[in-house]
């Protein structure tokens, strides 16, 4: 993570606040920045001591939708909510190769690997006193599993096929086959719940109860829930049993739901919000220049890329869509709309994830493009400036969701790229819902869409044969990739994933069913008075515990 | 529905001939609201299946056997069932009182409906009453300086408010008044931690978070408002009774004040009326913008969801809301203004 600290010190006159602001608001509305050359960068360094105590006020773009995961959609803010108030076995690191203990605090893999035996702490309590067991965990698994509750993540733990408490402390999962991402799986996909207070329910009363769990909450996290009203705030104080000496240091977090992008900067900036997870590249100039706020910037795991139809005979031509790739400036595309804020990519794989499996880059090369279009028999014969091929033009329609500024931006420059090496894009926009139902019904041409590129590393999501008509809308089937895909699922050590990751690679360099664009950073605003914060891929209140504030003034 | 047997009981009162008036009145009215909710409800269910996408969508984490994943979710939550089916059980249920559960949040809709609808409530009113105070003062002003320099500019004031786009006007607002010049808070309904404070405390505060939300929907649908009030005291202003009490020697304030003015609100109480599908229409916007926990919020994001229930839910409350804002200004109206009342009771004794 990138830390862009605030220009001026922390003392200030009272009264200059107002001016500077307007000062800076004045300037980002003339399109300057403000000299940069006035206070003294290191003045904020005095004191890196934690202390307890005081707020922080988070701004939200969307509510939470409930304090019981398995019954919502998997929102950010409510994953980023709920795992403050509940714990996992183990906790997933920013390195995508990591797991700490947490409720766990060791596991053991069985000779096979088709077992993980979990040792659980013996000084977590839920909020009410009870202590956490092994009963919690295996609650939780039949909650997971369950038809009736039908949990949508449920998917991940197929391969377990039972979950043995051994003692109250001790708890096995078993598994059908040994797969890379067993871990992750089962110690961070999801939080254990408490058997004694939720095991009230019936499983299948539980989509329509959401309200229940609110009112018979017990936490074993850092924070609890103090209140939530919807739309509006919720505010977690922190948990007094919580197992961590002297964790969290604040004593509150209030979540403030604030949908327009806008009215969220300027509360940061006036200091009615201390954090906004995430401001818009255009935003990051003007509060990396304001007083008092600091930039954290920090790579997310969305790719964005435009996916060819290869259902379609048009796209079916692995050399027409290198072509594409090789007649995209992606370094200009990306500078020009992210700044410095996004980098283009070449594998999905991407940077910092897995070192050595780097793909290496397709380079910007409109000759090399036309090279190949002429090879694939498009040439420009009438002299229009669009080639064709068998009395069909090299025409097609390239689409996005509306609402999103980078992706409109991208559309019109890759139209405007394209055109040079005879291609006619036609560029549209579409409401969301539109374009789903375009791309999934498999009757759109081409389009800038995004994922989030899952830690376990599984990709058959993207390029599996068995995903097309779900996610893998490109429609891209290859035997022979998806024989590397499931032997990557039947490595049974992550660690030995490497050699399939670097063939991946390959494959999409090859075959580009996807023209990968770029891999954007998550840019967040926080006041300068919180300190300890350490946002990153997994969450950006990854260490909320951990974070704490300088007394009020 | 309730509504449905009101439609029997008003059709049949009217064909007896023997009830008549207000009674008679209210009860017509009062069926032909229900019919019309009706079929708003049934346009937007109609409409909400017809859009592309499919709360299915949504609800489903991306990852292997997504396709399939989807299909048994649509299974479990009914929505492979023919339309006119879903729509029947729907229609039944919410007429015994059930509006079901929010697909997105397992929560009952009427509850979610419950809380947010106070702040509405709340935001309306103030907006309500900015819009009035608002255009009855320059409405007044420009029509006793008519055609002088007040005037054209007040219209042209009212003519702007008009076609701000109210988005606009609020991040203006925001950016004036809560951030260069911050008296008021940039959104939300209170602040951070103030559930904590005394009474006094609590109440200024919602005020100075009202303030700015408030002043928003009330002018920008106060701009018509001005010149609605400023027409209808013009032409009152030309009338004999006026002219009458000028002769008797009445202040201008008094004949202006209470004899032409009463008579030019009497028009304005059915614009009341007709001003609540604006405000609930403004309402939508200013609470996205302003952080405002409403009815608005809560339909914008269903509808982006497609989280059917509580669309339909919404648009029969705000539905009911402005077919009941209507009759009411009606009722008003007539008991403001003689004539439309005797015209009433001359047409119910036929």
């Amino acid at each position: 993570m990138r830390r862009h600290p605030p220009r001026s010190p922390h003392v200030r006159p009272p009264g200059a606040r107002a001016a500077l602001l307007a000062l800076a608001v004045a300037a980002a509305l003339a399109g300057c920045r403000p000299d940069p050359g006035e206070g003294d960068p290191g003045a904020d360094a005095a004191d890196d001591t934690p202390r307890r105590g005081g707020q922080v006020v988070l701004g939200l773009t969307s509510d939470l939708g409930g304090v019981n995961e398995l019954i919502v959609p998997a929102t950010v803010t409510t994953a980023e909510v709920v795992r403050r108030m509940f714990l996992t076995l183990g906790e997933e690191q920013p390195d995508y190769r990591t797991v700490e203990p947490r409720l766990a605090e060791s596991w053991e893999y069985s000779e096979d690997r088709q077992t993980i035996t979990f040792r659980l702490r013996d000084d977590v309590v839920w909020s009410d006193g009870v202590p956490v067991t092994a009963r919690d965990v295996e609650f939780t698994y039949r909650a997971w599993t369950d038809p009736d509750l039908a949990w949508t993540g449920a998917f991940t733990v197929e391969a377990v096929e039972r979950v043995e408490v051994i003692d109250e402390r001790t708890v096995a999962f078993h598994f059908s086959r040994a797969y890379p991402s067993q871990l992750l799986d089962v110690a961070t996909g999801a939080v254990i719940l408490p058997e004694h207070a939720w095991g009230k329910l019936p499983f299948a009363e539980w989509r329509t109860s959401a309200d229940w769990f609110r009112e018979n909450l017990v936490v074993d996290g850092p924070f609890r829930l103090v209140s939530w009203t919807p739309q509006h705030e919720i505010v977690l104080e922190r948990n007094p049993r919580y197992y961590e000496e002297g964790l969290p240091y604040l004593d509150r977090a209030i979540f403030r739901v604030v949908p327009d992008q806008t009215s969220q900067l300027t509360q940061l900036l006036n200091g009615e919000l201390d954090f906004v997870f995430q401001l818009s590249p255009d935003d990051a100039a003007r509060v990396e220049a304001a007083d008092g706020v600091e930039l954290l910037t920090y790579w997310g795991r969305q790719v964005i890329f435009i996916g060819w139809n290869v259902a379609k005979p048009l796209f079916a031509d692995p050399r027409l869509r290198r072509a594409m790739t090789y007649g995209i400036d992606r370094r200009t595309l990306v500078d020009s709309i992210w700044g410095p804020y996004a980098r283009p990519i070449d594998s999905p794989v991407l940077p910092g994830m897995w070192p050595g499996a780097e793909a290496e880059p397709l380079p910007y090369d409109p000759d090399r493009a036309r090279a190949l279009l002429a090879e694939a028999g498009w040439e420009d014969r009438d002299g229009d400036g669009v080639r064709e091929k068998g009395g069909r033009e090299l025409a097609f329609e390239l689409i996005t969701n509306t609402g999103n500024r980078q992706r409109e931006d991208a559309l019109v420059l890759i139209q405007d790229q394209l055109r040079r090496i005879g291609v006619d894009v036609e560029p549209q926009a579409l409401e969301f819902n539109t374009m789903v139902e375009k791309v999934n019904g498999g009757t759109y041409d081409a389009t800038i869409a995004g994922w989030v590129i899952p830690t376990t590393f599984d990709y058959r999501f993207m390029y599996a044969t068995s995903e097309i008509g779900g996610t893998n809308f490109v429609g891209y089937s290859d035997p022979k990739t998806d024989a590397v895909l499931d032997a990557m699922r039947a490595v049974p050590d992550r660690e030995a994933m490497g050699p399939y990751l670097r063939e991946l690679g390959e494959i999409q360099r090859r075959d580009q069913p996807y023209t990968l664009l770029w891999q954007s950073q998550r840019v967040s605003g926080l006041r300068a008075r919180v300190h300890g914060a350490e946002p990153n891929h997994l969450y950006s209140l990854f260490n909320l515990r951990e974070w704490w504030v300088e007394p009020a003034r | 529905m309730g509504g449905a047997r009101a439609v029997g009981r008003g059709a049949g009162r009217r064909g007896t001939g023997s009830a008549g008036g207000l009674g008679g009145y209210l009860a017509r009215r009062l069926g032909a609201s229900a019919l019309l909710l009706l079929l708003v409800l049934t346009l937007t269910f109609a409409l909400l299946h017809a859009a592309p996408g499919s709360p299915a969508d949504q609800l489903v984490t991306p990852g292997p056997g997504m396709a399939e994943r989807q299909a048994r979710l649509e299974r479990t939550l009914g929505l492979d069932r023919p339309l006119h089916e879903q729509y029947a059980a729907w229609l039944g249920a919410a007429a015994r009182g059930d509006w079901g559960t929010s697909l997105f949040q397992g929560r009952p809709v009427s509850r979610m409906i419950a809380e947010a609808l106070p702040a509405t409530a709340l935001l309306a009113l103030a907006a309500l009453f900015v819009e009035y105070v608002f255009a009855l003062a320059l409405g007044v002003w420009s029509a006793r300086r008519r055609d002088r320099f007040a005037d054209h500019a007040i219209r042209a004031v009212s003519l702007l408010l008009f076609s701000i786009p109210t988005f606009w006007l609020g991040l203006m607002a925001i950016l004036v008044l809560a951030h260069l010049w911050p008296v008021f808070p940039a959104g939300n309904m209170t602040s951070a931690g103030a559930e904590g404070w005394g009474a006094a405390a609590r109440l200024a505060d919602l005020a100075r978070h009202l303030a700015l939300p408030a002043l928003v929907l009330g002018l920008g649908t106060g701009g018509a408002t001005v010149r609605f009030v400023r027409d209808s005291l013009l032409d009152v202003l030309g009338e004999d009774f006026v002219r009458t009490a000028r002769a008797k020697g009445l202040s201008e304030r008094r004949v202006v004040g209470v004899h032409a003015l009463r008579n030019a609100l009497a028009p304005l109480f059915q614009l009341l009326g007709l001003s609540l599908p604006a405000l609930l229409n403004g309402s939508l916007v200013v609470e996205v913008v302003f952080a405002w926990p409403g009815l608005g919020r809560l339909i914008f994001q269903a509808i982006n969801a497609r989280d059917l229930p509580v669309v339909l839910a919404t648009t029969a409350v705000g539905g009911a809301l402005v077919l009941g804002g209507s009759l009411l200004a009606d009722l008003l109206h007539a008991a403001a203004d003689p004539r439309v009342r005797h015209r009433r009771e001359a047409r119910a004794g036929v």
